[in-house]
């Protein structure tokens, strides 16, 4: 989706909050043209009736003005919800291939400060359609007083033009090293948020402090740099529209000597200069459309990318077989996974074993549907996951991992975080399961604690993510390092209460450790991104490249022992 | 106001010259304003209109030099205001680094990198309308006075008539700025608790969708959202009743000229040409500088006390947390009858604890996870303070010497290792600002860090934090202490990501150096080394001899036991390749 389309769809989706603001700028832009000539009457004429002109007008404009700010920022409001929805549900449905194209911290400036931008194209473009018709009446106005008034302004108008395009190339440029320099400060500073432990015990708070504020010079004297340029385009500007005002005001002033207009006319020259020269102050205005241009692009590039596929086909019943038939995964222009066939019998336990950066996890990954695979098919029970409905996929295989990222409001809710919750009592027993019960107990609000004030260990966090898992009716689990932070007799405990929880389940498991490859039933032996065998523990310890996955020393004494 | 007010103030007081001559030189910006309604009516009465068209070209003229004059006047006055405007940044930004900083390290929340961000950003703003609000408002000031001085010379029934209108219309308005904050206020609160939620789901995309929770996090921010969006139309309705109010006022005194304007003219108390140049004043002088104030002082006014206020209260810190006292001396490190808890409600991590670390012992600690380790290491560390008992180094207690002193004596190095963007002698010499190259090259070579530094050029290359791996940036740190006078090292599992080659080397490197190391063991192989071994477990602690502790310790023979019955070969691939991660 371009960001033109995109700009459209916003104004269009503007709904009548659009259309009502459109009305209400042509009120604004048709009593502001009306009045100086109004004003001109009740001056020249003096009459009652013109003077209820005036106050009409002038009541128009007010009401219009009034409805103008409130329309403005609803459509504005509107408009950013409806990108972010959009932004997210899309982001929401990405695999994690895609997610990986964005950082976090980039895909949240793009859903909060990108819509809003990109949302105030509906007030922008209006009023740069109100402030372009205002000049034309403007100038139209002058020529009907005066020909020459028009005359004499269109032959100043190049001046301004030219002046205009200087400012702003100054000013970008300008603003963009301003905040080079303003990017840089932050990053020191999230560097040292991140270190702050480390601080705290080394007592070095204030030296932080002053390695982050090294740049402050070098942002001032940016700043400085900005007020320069301003002050010369301030001078400037000053100097060409009052020369211009006052050759304007000198032939109405002729104009007047030679009995052609009025003095209320002469009134009305100051008035339809002030709108004449009005679409020469939108400076602002484009900025902002330039900006919202360029924030709809960094909103349609999330738009852009592509779903992973999914089909309408419920899935059956079954009892967790899972087949991967040729899947080959790129990453940065290296090939992660290459052909890799692999058949998981239902029930089962198999553990995926091989050296690091073999594709261990991202073959944990396509199996449960997290990443969709370059080429290649995954089925479960027989059905490609890409023909099925997602949610269905998405309940049939549940996930442990090393580093689990909690999310909902409490202890309980994070553990319990799905579209459809657990009872109290199957949250419960997972927690046992995963012997998290008793460090959450011992939280000052046992499971209700929030989680924004929890500070858990690597293996408490692990514990609860355990959980997480383990309540799920999921016919496969995938446990990806799941336990590796927890002590190693705790880790004893929770396999056996894993292996009389999950008795009829199918599972995957991660694992560093030659006792989990030796307790599965089958071991996928990964090397190189390519399945290299596929066999009980015991067979393959045969092989000395297997052996070397556990460590050279293993390799020595397994040929020994 | 109050608290914003005193974050601004010391630089108000400094650069009040400045702002002298900011308010002069908008003085003479006002100038063609103060002139224009006259100098019409002039070249209209006295020239156009009286067939003299030199006189109404000279007064034009006139108006012409004047506005030169103004403009000159206004690049003086931004000149001024830049400076101003550059020194409140500096000063808001000095005030929030260090708030942010000190609230980080000092305060017991873990911090949030996103809010701190955002709230540097606000600076930001906050100096954009601070530019605003000193160049605009004084100069539309000076204009709506000049505007009404000229009125008062010609038409002063108008004045007279006025000023009941714009009595009403400013308590009107100040009303309705009192509510327009609190929804302002209110506004900020739903942005900044959406950025929160929407950054939470982002980071766990994997998560959300492993444990099908799509929906489920769609509609939360989807909440958060709806909120925000509720918030900001409620300002926005409120902002449209005050443009109205506003409006109303800058547009009456035209009608009311006008109503007067017949009896006047018949009066002889005006004349054309000034019955013009009234309408000047009103039309092009004082409705659009009576309407900046109002919106300005109205909006960004109001604008600018909310941000400073947040930013002051960002910019608090700590006071009193470095205190004087004994320097440290280096000797044993002791435990007496120590308590500590989180809260007053949570079980105890420590209670009524004794232990005796001697001058230059090496200590690891062991326990299952989750049972306090990394909480004694920083009551050790002096981190924080027991609610009952002491922690004594060198005979006294940790509490009573001098911050500065302890710091620098004991080093409590944590999983996550700090480096930041700086060079590599930058970051090795952190605890250590006067050590010589001769130092370095020693610390170097004994951690083993001699080949990252030359892979990425040497001491005064630049460090990228996140192009080191985990491993290379807890050598770095490694180094980083062992080049430090501390005399007590604590390892918090700080060299959990290295392999257990590098781990053995640096930790011999550290015991080699001398002074004490406690080492918070990730690996029963790390244990192993040290000759004397700590357990942590729901009866307090032990300490002893390996053999002692199989002996005595139920806690020590279920964690050693368990890693050694696994299988003689983990047990040696424990030693060999660790846990390191994929």
């Amino acid at each position: 989706m371009g960001s033109h389309r995109l700009l459209l769809g916003t104004l269009r989706s503007a709904g009548w909050y659009g259309t009502g603001l459109a009305l209400v700028a042509l009120v604004e832009v048709s009593t502001a043209l009306a009045l100086p000539m109004a004003v001109a009457t009740a001056v020249d004429t003096l009459t009652g009736s013109a003077m209820v002109v005036v106050a009409v007008l002038l009541a128009a404009a007010t009401v219009a003005e009034m409805a103008g700010v409130v329309l403005e920022k609803r459509a504005e409001a509107h408009g950013a919800l409806r990108l972010r929805r959009s932004l997210l549900s899309r982001v929401l449905g990405f695999d994690l291939g895609t997610a990986r194209r964005f950082t976090t911290g980039d895909l949240v400036s793009r859903t909060l400060q990108s819509t809003t931008a990109a949302a105030t194209v509906t007030m922008t473009a209006v009023s740069l359609y109100a402030s372009l018709l205002t000049s034309v009446g403007g100038v139209i106005a002058l020529v009907l007083i005066d020909v020459w008034l028009g005359v004499v302004l269109l032959a100043l108008v190049p001046a301004v033009f030219l002046f205009s395009g200087w400012l702003t190339r100054q000013l970008s440029a300008n603003t963009e090293r301003y905040q080079g320099v303003f990017a840089d400060l932050l990053a020191r500073l999230e560097d040292s948020l991140r270190g702050a432990r480390t601080i705290r015990a080394s007592g070095t708070v204030e030296r932080e402090t002053d390695r982050v504020l090294a740049v402050l010079p070098r942002l001032s004297a940016e700043g400085r740099e900005f007020w320069r340029v301003q002050e010369k385009a301030i001078w400037r500007a000053n100097l060409v529209m009052p020369l211009l005002q006052v050759a304007v005001l000198a032939v109405a002033g002729h104009a007047a000597l030679l009995g052609r207009i009025t003095p209320g006319e002469f009134l009305a020259v100051q008035g339809y200069f002030g709108f004449a020269t009005e679409v020469f102050r939108q400076n602002v205005m484009l900025a902002r459309l330039a900006r919202a241009q360029g924030s709809a692009e960094r909103v349609a590039e999330v738009l852009g990318q592509p779903l992973p596929p999914s089909g309408p086909a419920p899935l059956a019943p079954g009892p967790g077989s899972l087949s991967l038939r040729g899947i080959r995964v790129d990453r940065d222009g290296h090939r992660v996974l290459d052909g890799v066939d692999l058949d998981i019998p239902a029930g089962s336990t198999v553990a995926l074993v091989g050296p690091s950066g073999s594709g261990k996890s991202t073959l944990a990954e396509v199996a449960g549907g997290l990443l969709h695979p370059d080429s290649g098919a995954v089925s479960v029970d027989g059905q490609r996951l890409d023909e099925l409905r997602r949610e269905d996929v998405r309940g049939a295989i549940a996930y442990a991992f090393e580093r689990p990222h909690l999310l909902g409001e409490t202890v309980a809710d994070a553990v319990g975080y799905a579209d459809q919750p657990p009872p109290r009592d199957r949250l419960v027993a997972a927690l046992r399961t995963s012997r998290a019960e008793d460090f959450v107990n011992r939280l000052p609000k046992g499971s209700r604690t929030p989680l924004a004030r929890l500070r858990l260990s690597g293996g408490e966090l692990q514990r609860l993510g355990l959980a997480r898992a383990v309540w799920r009716e999921a016919r496969i689990v995938v446990f990806d390092d799941a336990t590796s932070s927890v002590d190693t007799a705790t880790e004893a405990d929770i396999t056996a209460a894993l292996g009389r929880a999950l008795t009829t389940r199918t599972r995957l498991v991660l694992a560093h450790r030659l006792g989990t490859a030796a307790q599965a039933d089958i071991v996928a032996w990964l090397d190189r991104g390519r399945l290299r065998g596929f066999a009980p523990h015991h067979e393959l310890l045969r092989e000395p490249d297997y052996r070397a996955v556990f460590g050279a020393h293993t390799a020595e004494l397994a040929g020994t022992a | 106001m109050p608290i914003a007010w005193t974050l601004l103030r010391p630089v108000v007081v400094e650069h009040r010259r400045v702002l002298v001559a900011v308010v002069a030189w908008s003085g003479l910006a006002a100038l063609p304003v103060l002139l224009s309604g006259r100098l019409v009516a002039l070249a209209l009465d006295r020239g156009f209109l009286a067939g003299r068209g030199d006189l109404g070209l000279l007064a034009l003229g006139c108006y012409g030099i004047a506005l030169v004059v103004a403009a000159f006047g206004t690049r003086r006055a931004v000149r001024s205001m830049g400076g101003f405007t550059e020194a409140v940044r500096d000063h808001l930004v000095r005030s929030v680094v260090r708030g942010e900083l000190h609230a980080a390290v000092n305060g017991k929340e873990p911090p949030a990198p996103g809010v701190a961000a955002r709230i540097v950003n606000q600076v930001e703003a906050a100096r954009q309308i601070t530019a605003n609000l000193v160049m605009s408002v004084t100069s539309a000031a000076l204009m709506v006075v000049a505007a009404v001085v000229g009125l008062c010379a010609m038409a002063p029934a108008v004045i007279v008539g006025l000023a009941p209108l714009v009595v009403v219309c400013s308590f009107v308005l100040a009303a309705l700025s009192r509510t327009w904050r609190r929804r302002y206020e209110a506004a900020l609160t739903r942005e900044e608790d959406l950025a929160a939620d929407v950054g939470e789901v982002l980071e766990g995309l994997r998560d959300v969708a492993a444990c099908a929770a799509t929906n489920r996090a769609l509609a939360d921010l989807d909440r958060r959202a709806r909120a925000h969006t509720t918030a900001s139309v409620a300002v926005a309705d409120l902002g449209g009743i005050r443009i109205g109010v506003i409006g109303l006022a800058a547009r009456a005194p035209l009608v009311l000229l006008l109503a007067l304007a017949p009896s006047l003219l018949a009066g002889g108390a005006l004349s054309t040409g000034e019955l013009v140049g009234a309408v000047v004043y009103l039309a092009s002088g004082l409705e659009p500088a009576w309407r900046a104030v109002a919106e300005m002082l109205g909006n960004q006014g109001v604008e600018l006390t909310t941000l400073l206020a947040r930013l002051a209260r960002a910019s608090r810190t700590t006071e009193g947390v470095d205190h004087d006292g004994m320097p440290a001396r280096p000797g044993d490190l002791v435990l007496r009858d120590a308590t500590f808890r989180y809260g007053p409600h949570s079980e105890p991590v420590l209670d009524n604890a004794n232990l005796v670390i001697r001058q230059g012992e090496r200590v690891a600690v062991i326990g299952a996870s989750g049972i306090g380790k990394s909480t004694l290491a920083t009551v050790l560390s002096g981190l924080e303070t027991p609610e009952n008992g002491t922690v004594e180094l060198g005979g006294v207690a940790l509490a009573s010497l001098r911050t500065t002193s302890l710091r620098s004596s004991i080093a409590l190095v944590p999983q996550e290792s700090y480096v930041f963007a700086g060079t590599f002698r930058e970051n090795l010499t952190y605890l250590a600002p006067t050590a010589d190259d001769a130092a370095l090259e020693h610390t170097v070579a004994e951690v083993g860090l001699a080949e990252l530094l030359h892979r990425h050029g040497g001491y005064d290359a630049l460090v990228r934090p996140h192009e080191l791996s985990l491993g290379e940036r807890q050598l770095l740190v490694i180094a980083r202490v062992h080049l430090s006078p501390a005399a007590v090292v604590v390892l918090d599992e700080a060299t959990c990501h290295l392999d257990p080659v590098a781990e053995e080397r640096a930790e011999r490197a550290l015991h080699r150096r001398g002074g004490t190391l406690v080492v918070v063991a990730h690996r029963i192989s790390s244990a192993l080394r040290a000759p004397r071994v700590l357990v942590l477990d729901r009866d307090g602690l032990v300490s002893g001899s390996h053999d002692r502790l199989a002996r005595c310790s139920p806690t020590y023979a279920h964690l050693v036991g368990h890693w050694m019955s696994t299988s003689d070969a983990s047990r040696i691939y424990e030693r060999s390749t660790g846990r390191s991660r994929t």
